[in-house]
């Protein structure tokens, strides 16, 4: 047995022998407290100290910088992996070195004392320099009369959280030293310990945002991703460490309990994996040979998939079979070559690779198959729906009912879609139910097909109506208390009374307008901006609250069917406070529609006159552009297409894989010419007739809700005021303006045709 | 004493030490002998208790040698290829010795390094091989530990070198009754200095006997007889292990008592007769003939 008196002359002597460790380490915290730190005092001393702060604001604003620095910043956290690894790596080399194995291990020490000693010291030589470079830092702090408790919490905290996320580092290390007997293949070790599970849940991700058509992609969250497999990575432990700073004390006394757990496992590990690991292992690739075919596949099977993945991708516009040909054989060459690659090293002899051939196979196999799984879904992913007595609560959002900005919330800035999808808990959901229910089984139905975007070409053949698609995000919260959402693609003309009978419920609108929520959590309005496209100017109303009140007042009174066929003419911007902190300002925008009137009269009383584009007398010109070709604008007119049932007219810029959709159907596929068409008017008359569809493009497609919108046209307006109307100079400037469904006066639409006469059809 | 009892080591599918099972007694010099590849060193490294026996168990003095620190306190191992550490000195190496050997003798150790004409601040890495090896086994003896096991330890040293570190395991031996546990491959180093020889070929123990006890054994006699001689069927009685004939000159090994031998020859009346010392590369090849090896295919 070892007496304390030895282990320590033990330490002492083990410390002798890495004392270069200790040097580089030393110079680090010199270069970051010494040289860093005092820089960055004497800037913010003399910076704040120009300022007209009190000494409390002064002070607070120091210890505020003062442990961002010893903590937050990214440069502890690069010192503390960076050294783990070469702490880890430089203790433990002697387990890859056969003469070094024999001289420690015929020695009379225990191997545990061995490893003990060679572990304090690892820790000694990250903490000891770091610990004297803090005292350092408090020491000159106090010099500069800015040493507050705050300061000196904060810096032994972030000491204790660095030397943690160190310690879980360095003891994945030591644990992928004892596993391989080369130093190479440790790096590689580290790698794999390090980000295997962050990098296999994101491969995951990669394949459900890749075949599963349902997926709402607001749900790929990295934090959400990194918070689930910390347990299995060190990088993602530390990073919750590092974000623990942010919180309060009971969540970082869970960290710190959680990772006394996680070191005491890992240190019992690496213990348990020194005594076994047997002494003749150095210079083997790997210590013990149960683990080789558990690694290989571990790594040979993700890389397949990866493969496979990225050929798929490089092929994705040849359609369903070229695509799937080459995921299955990126995934059969990948889990080849890296099973290859890894059996090489294992044995450290090339003509050795294709050892084991059965599991190459299964490993082939595997990496090809796993990936049609998800294309295939058969875990039923997109055909999900749950069952109507499950469902708590529901909410639905369209992309072309959703508002835009972000919004506040506790925890943070919030978009409005995904504020709607918290806010909406909607309990008599029967019209979503039925919505969900119709878009579930079309998902279903029409999978590869959605997959490979045919449905969008799909719409013009054989002239049916326009189709509008649109995104539907369905939230389902079940009874167990459990949550999920999907994300649809669907023709929005094709359900428009289901969602005119959900827009009617209350509980929708509230949830859909974040302006309800913000009044219900008690904001503070402190002013609103009036603000209107036509108008260069804008108007600031203090006392606002009136406003407001009738503002929500006519939001709540608006229908459906106004919101289909009317867009927004202006809005309101809401300065508002966030939190406690009175210098933390927010600020919301809530549309406002031709239909609210005393909104609007009320805006007017303020200064502010609020007009459409019908209304203003300002225009001078309007330029009408049409992008697209002349079978196309036909088509999406209703009017008839000169094509028989064997040839069909389609734009050049069209992908490849609608040509070969149409022509594995029959079709002569027609190239057609792709124009660009610019008519300008300046008759007043024809500017009265124009200006009677148009819609502000702020306030369509992905910038407002509902209008139904002409979508082939723009309009460039010209607008121009007398001089003595000019604000700050500006007598004339332009604005980009969309037309209604139905608001393209006909003789536009002539003068277009004309133009596209001109162009060339030609086959392909 | 170091017991081996049926101790067997693989390497993935190697075997290198194939059941074996060796006694060391104290007081005495043991020499391994083996090729290259015989399991010598595999078989060190297990008695120094690096290495784990697949099969068998080791003990030194009826202690179990692996991860037993008191019995690792009764060895120094001295591997093929000593490590030492970077940028060290003799000096430093003392100091790490004293810390890991209770017993070790620094001041001994600065003695014998002066002998050696070693100087104790010089970093090793600058040291010849030679050197090197002469650090290790000072290194060793000063560790004053009961058993010193030597890997190849005598590679590598001038004659005179060998002979002193000899003289040193000679005065070690007399003076503490320390036991060197020698591995070589070659027979002729180990000639004058061991008491007892293990033969180790393909891992297993081809023979294990005391030097003395082969010696009193076997015997050459070198004799010349007249033509018409009936030395043939005189020898017939000897029991012969290898003949030479040189025209009258016949030079015999022959096993059996040494009296009788000389006595059997005398009765073919022979012009002259004298019996030979034998050395240990002769004995070895007598007894690893009996075991059915050729030995000068197994070491030489």
């Amino acid at each position: 047995m070892t007496s304390r008196n030895s282990f320590f002359n033990l330490l002492k002597e083990d410390f002798r022998r890495r004392l270069w460790t200790f040097i580089l380490s030393s110079l680090v915290f010199f270069g970051t407290f010494v040289i860093g730190f005092t820089m960055c005092l004497q800037n913010w001393v003399s910076q704040y100290g120009r300022w007209q702060l009190t000494e409390a604001e002064y002070l607070d604003r120091i210890s505020a910088d003062i442990c961002y620095f010893l903590g937050m910043h990214p440069w502890f956290t690069l010192v503390a992996v960076v050294g783990a690894v070469i702490c880890g790596v430089n203790g433990f080399a002697y387990l890859h070195s056969k003469k070094q194995m024999d001289f420690y291990h015929s020695l009379p020490v225990k191997r545990e004392t061995i490893f003990a000693v060679r572990f304090v010291n690892g820790i000694m030589i990250y903490a000891i320099p770091y610990l004297v470079g803090l005292l350092y830092t408090f020491a000159l702090s106090a010099v500069f009369g800015v040493m507050t408790s705050k300061v000196f919490y904060c810096g032994m905290f972030c000491f204790v959280l660095h030397l943690m996320g160190y310690i879980v580092m360095y003891l994945v290390s030591i644990l992928a030293m004892l596993l391989t007997g080369k130093l190479v293949i440790a790096f590689f070790g580290i790698a794999v310990l390090t980000l295997y599970a962050p990098a296999v849940y994101g491969l995951v991700l990669t394949l459900c945002d890749s075949f599963f058509i349902t997926l709402y992609s607001g749900s790929l969250d990295f934090e959400d991703a990194l918070s689930m497999t910390r347990w299995f990575s060190p990088a993602s432990y530390y990073y919750g460490l590092i974000s623990a700073l942010d919180q309060a004390e009971p969540k970082f006394w869970l960290e710190f309990l959680s990772f006394l757990l996680l070191a005491a496992v890992l240190t019992a590990l690496s213990v348990w994996l020194y005594k076994k690991r047997p002494s003749e292992k150095a210079d083997t690739a790997m210590s013990f040979k149960v683990t080789e075919p558990v690694i290989r596949v571990m790594i040979a099977v993700p890389v397949g998939i990866l493969a496979g993945l990225l050929l798929f991708a490089l092929q994705y516009d040849n359609g369903v079979d070229g695509a799937l040909f080459w995921l299955i054989f990126g995934g059969l060459l990948g889990g080849f070559l890296a099973h290859a690659v890894i059996e090489a090293l294992y044995k450290g002899d090339i003509r050795k690779c294709l050892s084991h051939k059965i599991q190459m196979l299964v490993t082939m196999v595997v990496s090809a198959v796993l990936p049609l799984c998800f294309f295939f879904d058969i875990f039923g992913y997109d055909s999900y729906l749950p069952e109507e007595k499950e469902i708590a609560n529901m909410a639905v959002i369209s992309s072309d009912m959703r508002f835009y900005g972000s919004y506040y919330k506790e925890d943070g800035w919030v978009s409005a879609t995904n504020y709607a999808l918290e806010e909406m808990k909607v309990t008599e959901f029967s019209a979503m139910y039925e919505l969900a229910t119709l878009l579930a089984e079309d998902a279903n139905e029409n999978r590869i097909e959605k997959f490979f975007g045919y449905n969008y070409t799909y719409q013009y053949v054989g002239g049916e109506e326009m189709v509008r698609n649109s995104e539907f995000i369905i939230r389902y919260t079940l009874k167990d208390g459990s949550e999920v959402i999907r994300s649809y693609e669907y023709n929005y003309y094709a359900v428009l009374d289901l969602l005119e009978r959900i827009y009617e419920d209350e509980e929708v609108k509230t949830a859909s307008h974040p302006i309800f929520s913000l009044a219900e959590a008690g904001w503070e309005p402190l002013c609103v901006a009036c603000y209107s496209p036509l108008s260069p100017f804008s108007v600031q109303i203090t006392g606002c609250e009136p406003l407001l009140k009738t503002y929500m007042s006519e939001l709540m009174n608006l229908t459906f069917e106004e919101l289909k066929n009317t867009a927004a003419i202006g809005e309101l911007n809401v300065y508002f406070k966030v939190g406690n902190d009175s210098s933390y300002e927010d600020m919301a925008t809530f549309l406002v529609y031709p239909s609210m009137t005393e909104t609007i009269a009320m805006m007017k009383e303020h200064g502010y006159n609020l007009q459409s584009v019908q209304e203003t007398d300002t225009i001078k010109s309007i330029t009408v552009r049409y992008n697209g070709t002349i079978n196309e604008l036909k088509r999406a007119l209703g009017m008839e297409v000169l094509e028989t049932e064997q040839e069909i007219y389609i734009n050049m810029n069209e992908n490849s894989a609608s040509w070969e959709l149409y022509e594995e159907k029959g079709y002569l596929v027609m190239e057609e010419d792709y124009q660009e068409i610019t008519i300008e008017f300046t008759d007043s008359a024809e500017i009265e007739a124009i200006k009677k569809g148009l819609v502000h493009s702020n306030y369509v497609g992905e910038f407002g809700p509902f209008p139904l919108r002409f979508g082939y046209f723009n309009a460039e307006v010209y607008f121009e005021v007398d001089s003595a109307e000019a604000v700050n100079g500006l007598i004339g400037w332009t604005d980009t303006f969309r037309f209604t469904k139905d608001g393209v006066p006909q003789f536009v639409i002539d003068r277009i045709f004309e133009e596209l006469e001109a162009g060339t059809v030609s086959e392909n | 004493m170091i017991e081996a009892k049926n101790v067997s080591k693989s390497f993935s599918d190697i075997l290198a030490v194939d059941n074996v099972s060796v006694t060391i007694r104290e007081g005495s010099v043991f020499g391994m002998i083996g090729t290259n590849g015989a399991g010598k060193s595999t078989f060190l490294r297990m008695v120094a208790g690096v290495l784990r026996p697949d099969n068998g168990i080791i003990t030194l003095d009826d202690m179990p040698v692996y991860e037993n620190p008191t019995a690792k306190q009764e060895f120094f191992y001295i591997s093929d290829d000593q490590y030492f550490f970077a940028n060290t000195t003799p000096k430093e190496l003392m100091r790490y010795y004293s810390v890991v050997y209770p017993k070790f003798d620094k001041e001994r150790m600065k003695k014998m390094l002066r002998q050696f004409e070693l100087d104790e601040k010089r970093k090793v890495a600058t040291f010849s091989k030679g050197m090197k090896k002469q650090l290790s086994v000072i290194c060793g003896i000063c560790a004053n530990t009961k058993y010193l096991f030597c890997d190849e330890t005598f590679d590598g040293l001038d004659p005179v070198m060998r002979q002193a570190v000899k003289s040193i395991f000679a005065q070690e031996i007399e003076e503490r009754g320390m036991t060197p546990v020698i591995a070589s491959h070659n027979l002729r180093e180990l000639e004058d200095i061991c008491d007892h020889v293990g033969l180790l070929h393909r891992g297993g123990v081809l023979l294990s006997k005391d030097l003395e006890d082969m010696k009193v054994n076997i015997h050459k006699v070198q004799c010349a007889f007249k033509a018409d001689s009936k030395i043939e069927e005189v020898l017939n009685n000897v029991d012969v292990i290898k003949k030479e004939i040189r025209g009258s000159l016949y030079t015999i090994t022959a096993r059996g008592n040494s009296d009788d031998i000389r006595n059997q020859i005398q009765t073919a009346g022979p012009i002259f007769l004298e019996m030979l010392p034998l050395s240990l590369e002769e004995i070895f090849i007598s007894e690893t003939e009996v075991a059915g090896y050729d030995i000068k295919k197994l070491i030489f």
